[in-house]
């Protein structure tokens, strides 16, 4: 049978890795293929860094500001990457890849599309400073995607009403 | 390694999508599902005849979606009072759910976005969460 295809998407952030450790855990055992993603966001790029080009009579100039951050948002998704390959101990195929694009959600759903993917596995609250509270690139998949979307708290908002877990997802792997 | 499932059901297509997609994609490992539908709170429930009616009509909801489950080993239903998304987190919490499936929607009649329900339990769920697109779903099996 054909390995079903889980794309892993990951920033780093504590909700991805448990992603990760929650996906090694339960999923190990149907011999998936993982796809880690990371995606550079280039918009948030772009707004941090204004003016990193001109064109002058035609030429694109790039500043060396821009390769440096350039650089830096690289290594970054790397290491991203490398953190969510070190949760996952019992997958035998594994594959990486960095992608870019203005809406990380877009960029992870267009790589899904594009790998026939089976899931999407997310962490909630992930790195964007304004989304924090409502994990909004899980909730952008969760609410576009035409596979289902499997998201994974780090680090739960609690319902007044629900007493604290005694072990948390993450917790147990 | 054993996984826990918690299937919260409404009844509708959606919830019996993700009923199906469990069977088909995760029974390859020893699976518990536990079926559960949250019963909200109705004035009329004060009367005795109107909250039989509605639990047997929870009783159906749960054989239905049981019926589209179709042939996992360790099956348990289990019908609640409450505000569903509290009990469906509260529930998962308590008996150490590993993952909670879902539908994408309920039985709202709004096109294209993820139920309310879904949704709250998205939000605040501890635990591991999945939400099944019911057409698509179709398409690819």
């Amino acid at each position: 049978m054909q390995r079903p295809i889980i794309v892993l998407a990951t920033d780093g952030s504590p909700g991805a890795l448990a992603a990760a450790a929650w996906v090694d855990q339960h999923l190990a055992s149907q011999h998936p293929l993982v796809r880690i993603v990371s995606v550079i966001g280039v918009s948030s790029f772009d707004a941090e860094y204004p003016l990193h080009g001109l064109v002058i009579d035609g030429t694109w100039l790039e500043s060396e500001t821009l390769r440096e951050a350039w650089r830096r948002a690289e290594n970054r998704a790397e290491d991203a990457i490398q953190r969510t390959l070190g949760q996952l101990r019992h997958c035998e195929a594994v594959e990486t890849a960095r992608l870019e694009g203005a809406s990380p959600a877009k960029a992870i759903l267009d790589d899904a599309k594009r790998h026939h993917a089976d899931m999407i596995v997310v962490g909630r609250r992930g790195h964007s400073r304004l989304g924090t509270l409502l994990g909004s690139v899980s909730f952008a998949i969760v609410h576009a995607s035409p596979i289902p979307v499997t998201v994974v708290a780090s680090y739960p908002l609690w319902d007044s009403s629900v007493e604290p877990p005694q072990t948390v997802s993450h917790e147990k792997g | 390694m054993s996984l826990a499932v918690l299937l919260p059901t409404d009844g509708s297509a959606s919830a019996l999508s993700a009923a199906t997609w469990v069977s088909r994609h995760l029974a390859g490992e020893p699976l518990t599902v536990t079926l559960l539908h949250v019963m909200t709170p109705q004035l009329e429930y004060s009367s005795q005849d109107a909250f039989v009616a509605a639990r047997r009509q929870s009783e159906q909801i749960l054989e239905a979606t049981e019926r589209a489950l179709g042939c996992c080993p360790s099956v348990e239903t289990l019908s609640v009072i409450g505000v569903p998304h509290e009990e469906i987190v509260r529930y998962a919490i308590d008996h150490d759910i590993d993952l909670i499936v879902m539908g994408r929607r309920g039985t709202s009649p709004i096109e294209h976005w993820i139920g309310s329900v879904a949704f709250a339990v998205f939000q605040r769920s501890p635990v591991p969460v999945t939400i099944v697109e019911p057409e698509r779903q179709a398409d690819k099996a």
